[in-house]
């Protein structure tokens, strides 16, 4: 069974039915392991919402796969979405020797695995667990992750604090951390990545630092990348060139680089001059970072601006039927509606419409560019139905949905494009709730913009560098 | 995508009871075995169909039975009816399926385990034997999907990539149609009981009903049953275990009985 991939962080495998040692062998096959690595994920879990019956025997198998994939990506692997009698089995099947980790959803899994968005203000996650061991590890790795970790003792405790549920942005209890992968936790707030570094740094920081992740987010257009270091003793010369190569790397996106909250009595002062030197600036704390003024004028803005150097190549030119006839099949399928063709010009992005949404995607190997698809709330509305299952006035919603959509469009056109003998690789998709964030992104760029009209409603395709 | 006109078309496609096939059924109706047999006896394809499904392992009848008049006899009246239902199924099937990976043979295992061991639990509740029917009628059900979403599944394939959707939610968004109530017009198009009928729209979860009720407990673990089936590993590489969705709060009620029944430990 192929795994859902959410939010780019967790591979997600929902089976129905029978996990039992007769049953279990054909869940995870070497083909599915290949579409988990392939996903360069942090997180790969087995939801047990729809397992009625499952034994030792069928979890073990399960975790023979898991294992292997855990082996070679080093992800975080367990299961989710159990009830207390599941929870209660999995204790019992494996006597104290729980290797993996459970999470009571996958909500919950998210915030360790590092999906979600971040809110302002301090983020309070409320824990529980009969174990002060799990308590602390749980503890730990939701500070890690950015998050105000809220921890209570006692079961009445525990009870009393959850009554007040606008408290906190997740409660984490019946959930058990085994051994939990050691990537760098990242988070996004607005057109922001938040790293969230701890201990002393030295040369590990390369690998536990997820590159891809952060090569995706310069494609998609992320221009602001903030380290929280707020939780580092000091570090040493092979993590400060760690950081000035990814200043340098990033300097040809526009990317800004900075290191908030670093104890600078203990960190060598050379070490600080060679940083900025490359480029990253040094904030005490993260207000003085979001209230700086420079970083204030990037906000709006993104990397695909700043790649001047970078035009739409006349291969990737080649390939625009390709991707504009993928949009449109998807689109027509998510709809059932007919997309009609207006004209295309190489322009700069010009929106047509009232109330547009828009969410992009890039793509990289043998040809680069950025997908953007925009269109009005309502076409959002009708296109997403298929994905929400109703018809959803929630911007939130709608936003998620539409970077689903996205998605979809950049799948397959990686398909196609595949069949023709051309490789690309896809970002993880981003999505603007107002226009004028996307036109900040494409401020001064020359793309090919493609309009179409489904039915009565303006839709724009648009294909920058 | 797909389109409810594309789907009435299908439903309009699919033929009702061969002569052949209706006759015998009759005949059965009237608990005329013989008369049965020797009506079935002038449909070749049929009884090679019966000859190859009675004579495996799963039905462990001692010596082969080789004509139409040793099949009918072996098997009494409602297990004739169930598999001449699993026959008119099976000859809806494609030669080669689309969307799920799998043959003609894998299919006819498939058929053949539901069906045995639906046998097993319409006896262990000891329910009228009209029942064994829904089995069969039930297994169409995959033959509906593969030909609805045959065109389609790499955009489904895509689909899935970003949402654990089943095929019968993506065929509700679409067309607002679902599974349960194509196949239940395609029994009532092969002139099913009504009563069988009914308790295979119920096995497909979605409805509310009392666990008292034995029609109602019927159909839980005949939803149970299906899942069981769409577990294993060959319906699982196949695609098929994301047919429809499983309700396990439907399921739980008859759970540990139904284990009891089909020996899971």
């Amino acid at each position: 069974m192929r795994p859902t991939v959410k939010k780019q962080r967790i591979a997600y495998f929902t089976p129905q039915g029978f996990l039992d040692g007769n049953n279990a062998s054909g869940l995870i096959t070497m083909q599915d392991m290949q579409a988990v690595k392939a996903a360069h994920v942090p997180m790969v879990l087995v939801s047990m919402k729809k397992v009625v019956f499952f034994n030792k025997n069928g979890i073990s198998i399960v975790l023979d796969a898991l294992t292997k994939i855990q082996k070679e990506t080093k992800a975080t692997i367990g299961f989710c979405d159990y009830t207390r009698k599941q929870y209660d089995a999995f204790f019992k099947f494996f006597e104290g020797d729980v290797g993996f980790s459970l999470f009571k959803t996958l909500d919950i899994a998210m915030l360790f695995a590092g999906g979600n968005e971040a809110k302002e203000g301090e983020e309070n996650v409320l824990i529980f667990n009969e174990d002060p061991t799990q308590r602390s590890i749980q503890a730990i790795e939701i500070f890690d992750k950015g998050y105000n970790p809220v921890v209570v003792q006692t079961l009445d405790d525990y009870t009393a604090r959850a009554e007040d549920k606008e408290k906190f942005v997740a409660i984490v209890e019946r959930t058990y951390l085994g051994l939990m992968g050691n990537r760098i936790a990242a988070k996004t707030r607005g057109n922001c990545v938040i790293y969230y570094l701890k201990g002393f740094l030295d040369g590990s920081v390369t690998e536990q630092f997820d590159v891809m992740y952060h090569q995706n987010c310069l494609k998609v257009g992320f221009q602001l990348f903030m380290f929280d270091a707020t939780r580092v003793s000091s570090l040493n010369i092979h993590a400060a060139n760690f950081f000035s190569k990814l200043s340098t790397a990033g300097a040809e996106y526009g990317a800004l680089i900075a290191i908030v909250g670093l104890d600078m009595e203990k960190t060598p002062k050379r070490f600080v001059e060679e940083l900025e030197d490359a480029g990253i600036m040094f904030f005490e704390n993260e207000t003085d970072f979001f209230t700086d003024e420079v970083v204030q004028s990037m906000s709006g803005g993104g990397a695909a601006v700043k790649k001047e150097k970078h035009r739409l190549t006349k291969p990737v030119v080649a390939r625009l039927p390709v991707l504009v006839s993928s949009t449109m099949d998807t689109l027509q399928m998510m709809t059932n509606m007919m997309a009609l063709k207006e004209d295309m010009n190489i322009q700069p992005f010009t929106p047509k419409g009232k109330e547009l949404m828009a969410s992009s995607i890039a793509f990289y190997g043998d040809i680069d560019g950025m997908m953007t698809l925009v269109m009005p709330k309502e076409l959002v509305k009708k296109s997403c139905t298929l994905l929400i299952g109703e018809e959803s006035d929630d911007v939130g919603m709608l936003a998620d949905a539409l970077s689903e959509l996205v998605n979809i469009v950049a799948g397959k056109s990686k398909t196609r494009l595949q069949e023709q003998g051309v490789n690309i690789n896809i970002t993880l998709p981003r999505s603007y709730t107002t226009i004028e964030d996307l036109e900040a992104t494409l401020e001064g760029i020359q793309g090919v913009q493609v309009n179409f009209s489904f039915e009565d409603y303006p839709f724009m395709f648009y294909l920058s560098p | 995508m797909v389109t409810p006109k594309r789907i009435a078309e299908y439903i309009q496609s699919v033929p009702p009871l061969p002569e052949t096939l209706k006759k015998s059924l009759e005949a059965l109706e009237k608990g005329e075995l013989a008369g049965a047999a020797k009506t079935a006896a002038a449909d070749p394809a049929m009884i090679q169909y019966l000859k190859q499904i009675v004579n495996s392992a799963a039905y462990g009848f001692r010596n082969e039975l080789k004509d139409a008049s040793q099949i009918f006899s072996a098997l009494g009246i409602e297990r004739a009816k169930q598999l001449l239902y699993a026959y008119m199924v099976s000859s809806l099937a494609p030669k080669k399926w689309a969307y799920f990976t799998i043959d003609r043979e894998g299919f006819r295992k498939f058929q053949r385990d539901l069906m045995r061991k639906w046998e097993e639990i319409v006896r262990h509740e000891k329910a009228d034997e009209k029942y064994l029917s829904a089995a069969a009628i039930m297994s169409a059900g995959l033959v509906v999907a593969d030909a609805i979403f045959g065109d389609h599944a790499s955009d489904v394939a895509l689909l899935r990539e970003s949402g654990d959707y089943d095929l019968d939610t993506i065929l509700q968004r679409v067309s607002r149609l679902s599974f349960d109530r194509l196949v239940a017009t395609i029994a009532k198009k092969w002139e099913v009981d009504e009563d069988v009928v009914r308790l295979v729209s119920l096995a497909f979860g979605k409805e509310e009903c009392p666990p008292q009720e034995r029609l109602c407990r019927l159909a839980r673990m005949l939803h149970l049953l299906l899942f069981y089936e769409l577990s294993r590993p060959l319906m699982m590489d196949a695609g098929a275990n994301a047919f429809i969705g499983f309700n396990p709060e439907f399921s739980e009620p008859v759970l540990e009985e139904f284990q009891e029944i089909v020996g899971i430990e």
